[in-house]
């Protein structure tokens, strides 16, 4: 029986059957579709490095298809992505994940130096990037992967009360910036 | 009382998460490495091309097989060797078996007797069968007298032609 052919609009489950057997074109469909969103939030994770993102993201897909067997479907292809990713970036930010968890009044206090005179879409990302790197990475995992603190805490390898301290910490550093509410 | 944590917390909050990027295209070429990547650790490629192949392979040598082995089963269960070994036969298909038998021993005797002139091997060979089934018949007690007679028939004719014969191993 010929194998069926990947399009561009084929469920994720049809594409990663090919990729499982070996089809380049099933994986550079699956690989467009989730890759920027996948590259927007490592990108938030490490500084906004490129070179850093496009290697993590290599990694992820290199990961992705090394243990394609084992994705069951229990959980969303993005959302499964999503955490190999995490992981791959977690290597990179090693460092910035073993800062000390004591809130750190610096980052505040760097996230209050500008005024929101910028354009929003361009200001919500400097914002963003002004954080320190733990309070950026859970906020990102938090409020815009919708990740728990337990997760956070489970993937970061940290405790699920010092996951809710630096979102906590981040949401004051971004709130007064703003004011009282962001921006 | 309002939960500090809750995010985002009133419009403009909500307007400034959502002018957040969604999304962030990789830059040109990095498809082509990840492909690259997974190329070279054999993910990608060789086996869309090689495990069909191999398929193909195996299932045609599956067919072959098959259909040897069931042509061999239908062959043997045909011929008159096979024939013989039916333990689910009736009396009237072990009766034909029977015929079929002697049919097959005249032709065989026919067609020695065609393609060389008759030596004191093949008359042994043809005897020596001939005595067995009129033995065989004697002991199964398939007929009342004749099969004794033409035993003791060719028994003396077997104890003649022997002092002149080479003698012949008989299983």
């Amino acid at each position: 029986m010929r194998p069926e052919l990947a399009q561009s609009d084929s469920p994720d489950e049809v594409l990663i059957r090919e990729v499982m057997s070996g089809s380049e074109r099933a994986f550079r469909h699956l690989y467009r579709r989730h890759t920027p969103r996948l590259r927007v939030m490592v990108l938030r994770l490490v500084r906004y490095d490129d070179a850093d993102a496009d290697d993590i993201v290599q990694d992820t897909w290199l990961a992705c298809c090394r243990g394609l067997h084992t994705f069951r479907g229990d959980a969303q292809f993005g959302t499964w992505l999503t955490r190999i990713g995490i992981r791959a970036a977690r290597h990179r930010m090693a460092h910035a994940l073993a800062e000390p968890t004591s809130l750190d009044p610096a980052d505040a206090a760097v996230a209050a130096t500008d005024g929101p005179s910028m354009d929003a879409a361009i200001d919500a990302e400097r914002a963003l990037r002004r954080l320190g790197d733990r309070d950026r990475i859970v906020f990102t995992l938090h409020y815009l992967e919708g990740l728990s603190h337990e997760e956070i805490a489970r993937e970061l390898g940290i405790a699920t009360g010092t996951s809710r301290a630096i979102l906590s910490r981040a949401l004051t550093a971004l709130r007064a910036h703003y004011g009282t509410e962001v921006p | 009382m309002t939960d500090q944590n809750e995010f985002p917390r009133g419009d403009a909050e909500r307007a400034w998460v959502a002018s957040l990027a969604r999304a962030s295209a990789p830059p040109p070429g990095a498809e082509d490495r990840a492909v690259a990547a997974l190329r070279r650790e054999g993910l990608l490629g060789r086996r869309r091309v090689v495990a069909p192949m191999l398929l193909g392979i195996a299932a045609a040598l599956l067919v072959f097989a098959s259909g040897a082995w069931v042509g061999a089963h239908v062959a043997r269960g045909g011929s008159v060797e096979g024939q013989l070994y039916r333990d689910d036969a009736s009396l009237s298909q072990r009766v034909l078996v029977l015929q079929r038998a002697g049919s097959a021993y005249i032709r065989a005797m026919q067609r020695v007797a065609a393609v060389a002139p008759p030596d004191s091997i093949a008359a042994e060979v043809a005897t020596q069968a001939l005595t067995g089934a009129a033995l065989a018949a004697a002991r199964a007690h398939l007929d009342s007298d004749l099969s004794p007679r033409l035993v003791s028939f060719f028994e003396a004719a077997r104890r003649g032609a022997a002092t002149s014969s080479s003698t012949l191993i008989w299983y």
